[in-house]
């Protein structure tokens, strides 16, 4: 028996998998799942995806500055380094010991209608937090209390951290709140399309001076390309640019977990019609997206003509990277550390299987994928695509070992193509690195690739997701001279230190 | 003139940088190498708990952050029983290890939720101490009793009430307390430097609280002569709980040793009180004679130093770091600093940072601005129309956003402060390291870099000799 086995871990299809998992946050859940923590917050969830993704929003905390501080801590400054996204102001009550016990209504009161003077901002959001939502402090009083004075149009969204533990469940209840944002409609065009599910990017573009592109570039290829127009690409812009996204005759989707919510809110609100397909990336994905979206909008015979055309473009490529990859295991690593994303990893598992691997997905926390019920939606019952999935207890979210991944599925170095989501990837030289076996960077924090998509969708995303497989399995050919990433890891460091007449692999 | 922008006492509102008390404790706990942190609370306070962690592991140790798993049912139903199971677990490794063997310490730290909840980890902690034989300290640290200097207080607080014994032998040296609250990015390297520094002017350092310590460690607190405090905030609580067991705290308000102007006062002060001033002025000299020979007749050296004279900057951070470096450009590097932000979690830090520029005023003219929210600070760095700005990595967007170059040296270690290089800022050794940055930002601050694009030599193309 392989040491997953022994610690109860085991391989089921997506939906399978999922349809097994006991519902998040029950007895059932906690005493199967010790030690489930969780990652990030609804507060952080909702301030960063109102705050920074939308520029002349300013989003107040009423909270201690703690909160405030556990966004900039990492999720707001990393957000503005590498993704192109404006440094977020971030006025806090800065609610104390006092205020906990007191009430903090007036200091509410007080910060609401200084933003409103001191920063001008076109909108405001008030976002509570653990504390001040467990003591009842009554901000939609204090907003309708504050109506006559306050230039800025006020919106309260509710968002204390413990609401959104599981990534799933947050959106679900924090998305919508966008078309809170929105007017109605007086007119739709008939070409526009919207773009939901954005998170972690913006309408900004290489041509306007971003250094890597995000996913707005890649979109408006794909929507343009059958004589559509991209309309909104949300949540992103500003407070006008999002309040008219109901003029759109459709919506499409980018993420599955962050799209679908917002999508119905829409359609309830102002009947605006939504497609399902998610993350257009490989050809299969590419060319289901589009000719949805052109099903829908009867441009089929354009779209077919588009299609075709770009993958011709990328065929040479596409039958390069299959010759290389085609029978490999393709180890998608979740994320090590937070266990929580598994829509990107899943597309490119999907991608990978289109190259004739066989993909495992693994490190994704049953909570959070049973959580993410819009993901498995979209890529089984719709999209047809099932892969093998690693569930088991993820004591206190401590991950599995690659290496005990690789001795369960019965395979070696040269067998395996790895992908990763999000620091700490796995790697020790002599063992496992990309000097041994092939590893491609998919994380959204850190894959950057000028002319195409951070998240790989699109056709340039594809391209560069084929050549940067490809240029992986020929790095790991040498099988010497491993990383400093992987030996700084390791307990053989230097390949003097492996057994004798061996190279990195068979150390 | 120095130009103070006061708090405005009417409001509250705020919006800098600045951590809860929790992260404090768990800054504090993870210098004390044998210890384990169980943290009761939601996720999102927990990451940066376990971000932050990280502070203390370049030269230093991993202190695991252990999460209970507080989730929206347990700020409902209540979490004790979420924290026993895993206290249970740490000490008898079942169902399954967490940590390679039971720890010498376990802190509970919380936060918010479970706070207002009301969960009882004083009680959990004394019946699993009962149970399991571990020394538990648990610690009242949510986010709004306040910032990581409460903590850092809060936890030695706890120490003083249930590990230390009061002195009753001979005492001699000075405890350092809390190193990661001076407001450098390059803290771990600062203060192992500093430790080195000190002992070669004769003052002993008792304990660094807390810096690469073992559990045991911390039960001779009471050796020292007293405390010196590396944070401007005040803690007055742990003040007068060391003053009760007789170790008192020496408050000498100092710049920090960042930049050789400000170094030499800082040393040569603490070497008087506690040392030897005859050694601490020939280290000083030695380390001098060091950067001399690599400095003097250095062409590099000459143009840079020349260069950013009379050149223009804005400071913020931490209290006691931007005081000091705000010192240091205009003492050391000649460099007009305009405007100063100050943050601090006290009246106090803000008070002892503007003693110490407050001698500046007649040589210098600056606006320092206390407690600033980023707004005011943008708008105070607009207005004066600096050359660069030195902060943090949390507010490099900000100034970089409104066209300013930014260096990023003040705040934590964490994160995205590339600093793999165990050298010091702090101290005349550290001067070379401090320089070598502020070269950096000249980069960005005065390459013409925008004009080489619009200015790049360009084929002609077929159009030649039409």
């Amino acid at each position: 028996m392989s040491r997953l086995k022994e610690d109860g871990y085991r391989w089921l299809p997506l939906k399978q998998a999922w349809e097994a998992l006991p519902a998040i946050d029950t007895a059932e859940a906690n005493e199967m799942f010790q030690g489930y923590e969780g990652v990030w917050c609804r507060y952080i969830w909702t301030t960063t995806y109102f705050q920074q993704f939308v520029k002349d929003i300013v989003v107040i905390t009423h909270g201690p500055l703690s909160c405030v501080a556990s966004t900039k801590n990492f999720k707001q400054t990393h957000y503005s380094l590498n993704s192109a996204l404006p440094f977020a102001h971030s006025p806090c009550t800065n609610m104390d010991e006092n205020m906990v016990i007191s009430g903090g209504s007036d200091a509410v009161m007080d910060t609401l209608r200084r933003v409103d003077r001191e920063y001008g901002p076109k909108l405001i959001l008030i976002t509570d937090t653990c504390a001040s939502f467990m003591i009842h402090d009554d901000v939609e009083g204090v907003i309708r209390d504050a109506e006559s004075e306050v230039k800025a149009k006020v919106i309260y969204m509710p968002s204390p951290g413990f609401s959104g533990i599981q990534g799933g469940k947050a959106m679900e209840a924090m998305c919508p709140q966008t078309a809170l944002i929105m007017d109605p409609p007086e007119k739709t065009d008939a070409e526009a399309v919207n773009v939901l599910g954005v998170y972690y990017d913006t309408v900004f573009s290489e041509s306007e001076g971003r250094k890597h592109s995000g996913n707005y570039d890649a979109y408006a290829h794909l929507i343009e390309g059958i004589g559509l127009k991209l309309h909104r690409y949300l949540n992103a812009g500003n407070y006008d640019y999002i309040r008219s996204a109901p003029e759109a005759a459709v919506n499409v989707i980018h993420t599955a977990m962050w799209g679908y919510p917002l999508a119905k809110a829409m359609e309830e609100k102002f009947g605006t019609p939504w497609l399902k397909r998610q993350l257009p990336m490989g050809f299969e994905r590419t060319r289901g997206w589009v000719m949805e979206l052109a099903e829908f909008m009867g441009r089929q015979e354009q779209a077919e003509r588009f299609v075709r055309a770009e993958e011709e473009k990328l065929l040479p490529l596409f039958e390069e990277a299959r010759r290389m990859l085609e029978g490999k295991v393709f180890l998608v690593e979740c994320s090590r550390n937070s266990q929580a994303k598994i829509g990107e990893m899943v597309a490119y598992a999907h991608l990978g299987q289109e190259l004739g691997m066989i993909p495992y997905i693994y490190q994704v926390h049953p909570q959070e994928l049973k959580a993410q019920t819009d993901d498995v939606e979209t890529f089984v019952d719709i999209e047809g695509f099932n892969p093998q999935t690693l569930i088991g207890p993820y004591f206190y979210q401590q991950p599995v070992s690659v290496e005990d991944v690789m001795e369960d599925l019965g395979v070696d170095e040269d067998q395996c193509v790895y992908i990763y989501d999000d620091v700490f990837p796995y790697a020790k030289s002599g063992r496992f690195d990309p000097s041994n076996v092939a590893r491609y960077t998919t994380s959204a924090q850190m894959k950057r690739v000028k002319g195409a998509s951070f998240l790989g969708v699109g056709y340039a995303g594809t391209r560069v997701t084929y050549q940067g497989l490809i240029e992986s399995v020929k790095a790991a050919r040498r099988k010497s001279r491993p990383t400093m990433y992987g030996r700084v890891w390791s307990r053989t460091p230097f390949e003097f230190q492996y057994p004798k007449g061996k190279k990195a692999s068979a150390a | 003139m120095m130009t103070v922008v006061p708090i405005d006492p009417e409001t509250t509102m705020r919006d800098k940088f600045q951590p809860g008390a929790f992260v404090g404790t768990v800054l504090f706990a993870g210098g004390v190498l044998d210890s384990v942190v169980v943290y009761h609370g939601i996720s999102g306070c927990n990451a940066m708990a376990q971000h932050l962690r990280g502070d203390q592991i370049p030269n230093g140790g991993y202190v695991p952050v252990i999460p209970t798993g507080f989730l929206e049912t347990e700020t409902i139903m209540g979490g004790a029983s979420k924290l026993e199971r895993t206290l249970r677990t740490i000490a008898t490794g079942k169902p399954k290890r967490l940590v390679s063997k039971p720890p010498s310490c376990v802190w509970i730290c919380l936060s918010d939720a479970p706070a207002v909840g009301g969960d009882d980890i004083d009680g959990v902690a004394k019946r699993m101490s009962a149970e399991t034989g571990l020394t538990i300290l648990p610690v009242d640290n949510p986010g709004y009793k306040g910032g990581v200097a409460r903590g850092t207080e809060l936890a030695l607080t706890k120490l003083l009430d249930e590990v230390v014994k009061p002195a009753d032998g001979p005492q001699a040296g000075i405890n350092l307390v809390a190193p990661f609250l001076m407001g450098s990015a390059n803290w771990p390297f600062d203060i192992d430097y500093l430790v080195e520094l000190l002992e070669a002017a004769d003052v002993k350092v008792n304990l660094v609280l807390s810096r690469n310590l073992a559990f045991s460690d911390l039960k001779r607190f009471s050796s020292a002569e007293a405390n010196y405090l590396l944070t401007y905030d005040e803690m007055p609580d742990f003040v007068r709980k060391s003053d009760a067991i007789g170790v008192p705290t020496w408050d000498e308000p100092l710049p920090l040793p960042y930049g050789v102007g400000n170094t030499e006062e800082w040393y040569l002060a603490l070497a008087k009180r506690f040392g030897n001033v005859e050694k601490a002025k020939a280290r000083l000299v030695s380390e001098m004679a060091d950067v001399q020979r690599l400095l003097a007749r250095n062409y590099n050296f000459s143009w840079m130093a020349s260069f950013v004279s009379d050149k223009y900057a804005a400071v913020c951070g931490p209290a006691p770091f931007a005081a000091a470096l705000t010192r240091y450009l205009f003492h050391d590097l000649n460099i007009r600093v305009k405007v100063v932000g100050l943050w601090s979690e006290t009246p106090q830090g803000i008070e002892k940072a503007k003693a110490l520029l407050e001698p500046l005023s007649d040589s210098l003219d600056f606006t320092v601005l206390e407690d600033p929210t980023y707004y005011q600070l943008g708008e105070a760095v607009k207005k004066a129309n600096v050359d660069f700005v030195i902060g943090s990595m949390q507010d490099k967007p900000l100034f970089k956003g409104l066209g300013f170059a930014h260096l990023n040296l003040a705040g934590f270690y964490y994160f995205n402060n590339y600093n793999f290089v165990p050298w010091p800022l702090a101290g005349v050794k550290g001067s070379l390291r401090l320089f070598s940055e502020v070269c950096r930002v000249v980069e960005d601050a005065f390459y013409e870099t925008e004009a080489w694009k619009k200015l790049a030599f360009t084929h002609a193309g077929d159009g030649l000799g039409d």
